[in-house]
């Protein structure tokens, strides 16, 4: 009986192991878009935006000299022409930048990899003699994840501080894990969210 | 001989029944249905959980132990919004809470020595709870060792000299403590198998 108890104990056991819930299953599933705000800037005294036909990826900075590293524009230009439908179903009007622009628009995209290493020495129950043992050597694993960021700010350029920099007024933030397919769709989801969930930018 | 070996046989049975009387061990599995804080977080019941209780008995119809336990309450959020203040995010949640008291306890049993026993009891002790919420690529971690109370009722039904059937419902209060402010409350239905022995 105690050994029927231990049995049933040990079983509940493995399959209370084996059903532990379960969580993330596809790259969307790590999707999560994050805006923020100034808290006191009016939206609604402004009306019009400037923003680049590129999307910076990678800053270079060799000798002194700063380069600018652009997304491909097969990628970039549905990208841009989304984040500016976008502005414009909002009631913004895109202007050039020597229109002398309300609002700058900047977006930018990242890629990160992060690289994580354990190790441990695996054990092994030593059935014909007493005690546990060691394995040697122990097991190393490697293993990467590379997260994709998409960020846009929103800054009025002529509210700048002493240095000519100006505070972000708007800030969207899109990360997830990236597929290694470039996908497209997943930031333009990420943007239409980024605007879904800021209607204070709406000027209608 | 013969009568020696049937007065042992009597004897024996006697001391087995005796030792049979003593104790009950109960491992059980656990269903979780969360309520309160814990069921405006997680609203799925739990069907992942094992509980262990033991009873010294003191007295025929008087038991006292312990009661350890674990469950697993787990919800996938769909794609959402969160907003706090200016801040604003979106995206799938997995909501993760991990619940384990370890307990004082003592039952009492209405019919003691009937096949059908049933029993009331409460145990005090403290409880684990550790809730996680993953978003994206992120984990926001909470944990609170607090006071817990878990009153429970049930029956226990013989099955042999030394085995029973249990079943019993607890209603299991974590008192609000750590990182969780608000008590982490949940009913569990516990499926048991029992040993009587020492």
């Amino acid at each position: 009986m105690k050994t029927l108890n231990r049995l049933l104990f040990l079983l509940v056991l493995g399959l209370l192991g084996s059903c532990y819930p379960g969580g993330v299953q596809f790259y969307e599933d790590t999707d999560i878009v994050y805006t923020t705000r100034k808290d006191d800037f009016d939206f609604n005294s402004k009306s019009t935006f400037a923003m680049p036909d590129k999307i910076v990826i990678d800053v270079e900075i060799k000798n002194g000299d700063t380069t600018y590293i652009y997304m491909e524009d097969r990628f970039a230009q549905p990208i841009l022409q989304n984040i500016q439908t976008n502005m414009q179903n909002f009631g913004w009007t895109r202007v050039e930048i020597s229109q002398n622009p309300n609002m700058l628009l900047t977006p930018s995209a990242t890629k990160s990899t992060s690289v994580y290493y354990s190790y441990w020495y695996d054990w092994w129950y030593g059935g014909f003699y007493p005690g546990w043992g060691w394995y040697y050597p122990p097991y190393f694993t490697v293993s990467t994840i590379t997260t994709g960021t998409v960020i846009i700010t929103l800054s009025d350029p002529n509210g700048t501080n002493i240095v000519g920099e100006s505070e972000t007024a708007w800030l969207m933030v899109g990360n997830g894990l990236l597929s290694g397919s470039n996908n497209v769709d997943r930031v333009n989801k990420a943007v239409d969210q980024a605007f879904e969930q800021s209607t204070y930018l709406d000027l209608n | 001989m013969k009568k020696t070996l049937i007065i042992a046989a009597f004897v024996m049975a006697c001391v087995w029944n005796n030792l049979s009387a003593q104790s009950l061990s109960t491992t059980s599995y656990s269903i979780g249905i969360p309520t309160g804080d814990l069921g405006e977080y997680i609203s799925s019941a739990s069907f992942r959980g094992i509980a262990f209780d033991y009873r010294k008995l003191v007295k025929p119809n008087l038991g006292v132990g312990f009661y350890a336990s674990w469950n697993v309450f787990y919800e996938e959020k769909p794609y959402d919004t969160y907003t706090l203040r200016n801040n604003s995010i979106s995206g799938k949640q997995y909501r993760y809470t991990n619940s384990a008291p370890l307990m004082f306890a003592t039952d009492y049993y209405l019919k003691p020595g009937n096949d059908f026993n049933p029993f009331i009891g409460a145990a005090v002790g403290g409880v684990y709870t550790q809730r996680a919420t993953d978003m994206g690529l992120y984990r926001w971690e909470e944990d609170a060792f607090s006071f817990g109370l878990t009153p429970q009722i049930g029956f226990l039904y013989k099955v042999s000299t030394f085995s029973a059937i249990s079943i019993a419902a607890k209603y299991n209060m974590a008192f609000g403590a750590g990182d969780l402010d608000a008590s982490q409350n949940y009913v569990s239905i516990n499926l048991g198998y029992v040993f009587m022995g020492n």
